[in-house]
């Protein structure tokens, strides 16, 4: 019996790998191949596979208006991540994709925007930074906050780097243990959003990181003045098909692989299981 | 088509005219206790006199573990997609699970991606249906649109006269079956029909097991059962999961690599079950429904909820009472909804 092809990956050769910290890297998939390249939306995800070990859900970290790879940004946690971690450059994967609904491109046009992140939240967002930079006229202010264990955990450091240098936006980073060369702020993400100035009816804020963090945040954005439906985030769960078939991933009726990843807080208020 | 009759001991004839164009699926006895569905062979007797199967015959299109393709070395691997199997012609099925199957057929090929595999499973089979007039003590179909009879969802719906069936032809892909044996057919007799039309009448009085859909659905759908009600029944929740595989309308899987030698794997999906303290841990360990209580609320909240029935176009019960016969800790549907009624009044 056959069953269906919504699960037969396509084949995508690894270009190149760029170590980002101790345990994350980020995996650079040959585009030529992918009909899909340069037409998903920011936040929306892959499921990839390595062959024999299994397959999992990353959010497509660059900009789709970045077409030259498909990249995706890998921590080590489990089997799949463990085996791709042996993976270099001529191997391929499996992917399939992209899923998902993605970040809200059109209502945040011409808005003021705030990105949070901590460690590896920083990758979802990157997808949209990048994407607002190079639609940049379209978009008000943009400031990004970025939170990390130490300074060796950040992820996208040359880019950080760039960013900083950019007139572009604007570009905060903590750590919670610094190194020597460490000049910049220490501690929590949430810190650096405390008295900030904000024109709330105008401002959406994009955060992505662990769910304590989470929590932080959204109260510290709340307290700005920011309404819940601007405030928007990616709801993460153990997730299978990515089709909206295996169940796994529901919350309420919700699929968050084929109705989310990202939501709102007003959303995420909303639902039945609430998260 | 006007109803037909055949009878009983021209059915396997009837089958076996099946044969060249379908794998045939037939009711058999396979101990005191128990019938099964298995493949026909005219020499082993169909099963007449049963409730329904131990297990629904969801399993012959939703395949309890199947290979969604091979793979042939690791780094630079190939694909190979197994061949379709046989169209199904299953005879005997009943309503419950005829709309069960149905379910399992809007589930799959909705929602904006389609997995062909079952709805094609399903879409190319012939589902020749039995309908009931002597429900079993926990079946209550009535109570969820799920039988005793079908007023569609079949290609030919049996009904039993004794030593004969009467035939009610739904589809133009079951009178092409009955085309396959004409002469084993005949025009049923007004007789024949008003002999039927009184069995039914008593059916539903001998429905001896009742399913509060309605009292439970409102406080499933708004979360109004306390929370510490989810707790104590779950106490009870072996958490074997045999309610979500015996249910005719349970649909979730997994998804799994699996080694079938030195340089060659399999990319398999196989049942999985909501109640499964697995089902939704993360590979950091983090659990967003590590209790029973959570995972209890979460199947009833699937199967009652209005949020659901908006999606799905009924709930997700049929009534054939198999997690009644199943569960070991009493949380069948309708004994759980008769707990939410008491708890919510």
């Amino acid at each position: 019996m056959r069953a269906s092809s919504l699960y037969e990956p396509l084949l995508s050769e690894i270009a190149r790998v760029e170590e980002e910290t101790p345990d994350t890297r980020t995996y650079f998939l040959a585009a030529d191949a992918i009909p899909w390249r340069g037409t998903y939306r920011p936040g929306q995800f892959v499921e990839v596979s390595a062959f024999g070990v299994g397959e999992a859900p990353f959010c497509l970290s660059q900009s789709p208006t970045r077409a030259a790879f498909i990249e995706v940004t890998i921590r080590r946690t489990g089997s799949v991540t463990n085996r791709l971690d042996t993976y270099g450059a001529g191997d391929l994967v499996g992917l399939r994709g992209p899923f998902g609904n993605g970040f809200p491109v059109e209502r945040a046009r011409g808005k003021d925007l705030i990105f949070v992140a901590g460690g590896i939240g920083l990758p979802p967002l990157r997808s949209l930074i990048n994407y607002v930079l190079d639609r940049r006229s379209d978009y008000g202010d943009v400031k990004v906050f970025y939170g990390a264990r130490s300074p060796a955990d950040r992820v996208y450091k040359n880019e950080l780097a760039e960013w900083r240098r950019s007139p572009d936006l604007s570009v905060v980073e903590t750590v919670d243990r610094p190194d020597e060369g460490w000049d910049g702020p220490v501690g929590v993400v949430t810190a650096l959003l405390k008295g900030l100035k904000v024109h709330p009816a105008s401002t959406m804020a994009f955060t992505c990181g662990p769910p304590v963090m989470l929590e932080f945040v959204t109260a510290e954005l709340l307290r700005l003045g920011l309404h819940p439906s601007n405030i928007v985030t990616t709801l993460e769960r153990y997730m299978k098909c990515g089709v909206g078939k295996c169940g796994h991933c529901c919350v309420g009726h919700h699929y968050i692989c084929v109705d989310g990843p990202v939501y709102n807080l007003d959303q995420i208020q909303r639902l039945p299981e609430a998260p | 088509m006007p109803p037909l009759t055949i009878a009983k001991t021209n059915v396997p004839a009837f089958l076996a005219a099946l044969s060249p164009s379908y794998r045939v699926v037939v009711p058999r006895q396979v101990n005191e206790a128990d019938v099964v569905f298995a493949d026909f062979e005219e020499a082993v007797p169909i099963a007449w006199n049963f409730v329904n199967t131990v297990i629904p015959p969801k399993g012959l299109f939703f395949v309890p573990r199947e290979t969604l393709f091979h793979i042939e070395g690791t780094r630079r691997p190939s694909l190979r997609v197994p061949e379709p199997g046989r169209p199904i012609a299953i005879f005997g099925m009943r309503s419950c699970d005829a709309t069960g199957l149905a379910f399992l057929d809007r589930f799959f090929a909705g929602r904006g991606f389609e997995d062909d595999s079952v709805p094609d499973r399903i879409r190319a089979s012939l589902r020749m249906t039995m309908a009931c007039d002597r429900p079993g003590p926990a079946c209550f179909c009535v109570c969820c649109d799920g039988g005793p009879w079908l007023t569609g969802g079949f290609d030919l719906q049996f009904a039993d006269l004794g030593n004969r069936l009467l035939v009610d032809v739904g589809t133009a892909k079951g009178s092409a079956a009955v085309a396959a044996a004409p002469m084993l057919f005949q025009e049923a007799e007004p007789k024949a029909v008003e002999e039927w039309t009184r069995r039914l009448a008593g059916v539903d009085a001998r429905f001896e097991r009742r399913s509060y859909v309605a009292a439970g659905t409102k406080p499933v759908s708004l979360g109004k059962v306390p929370r510490e009600q989810w707790e104590q029944w779950a106490e009870d929740c072996q958490g074997c999961g045999g309610c979500c595989f015996v249910c005719p309308t349970c649909s979730c899987f997994t998804v799994y690599d699996r080694a079938t030698g030195p340089q060659t794997f399999e990319r398999g999906r196989a049942r999985d079950a909501c109640l499964y303290e697995g089902f939704t841990r993360e590979a950091s360990d983090h659990n967003p429904r590590g209790d029973k209580g959570r995972r209890l609320e979460r199947r009833f909240f699937h199967k009652m909820s209005y949020q659901y029935v908006e999606v799905m176009g009924r709930h997700g019960c049929v009534g054939c009472g198999r997690c009644a016969a199943t569960c070991p800790g009493g949380l069948d549907i309708s004994s759980v909804l008769e707990r939410i009624r008491d708890a919510c009044q």
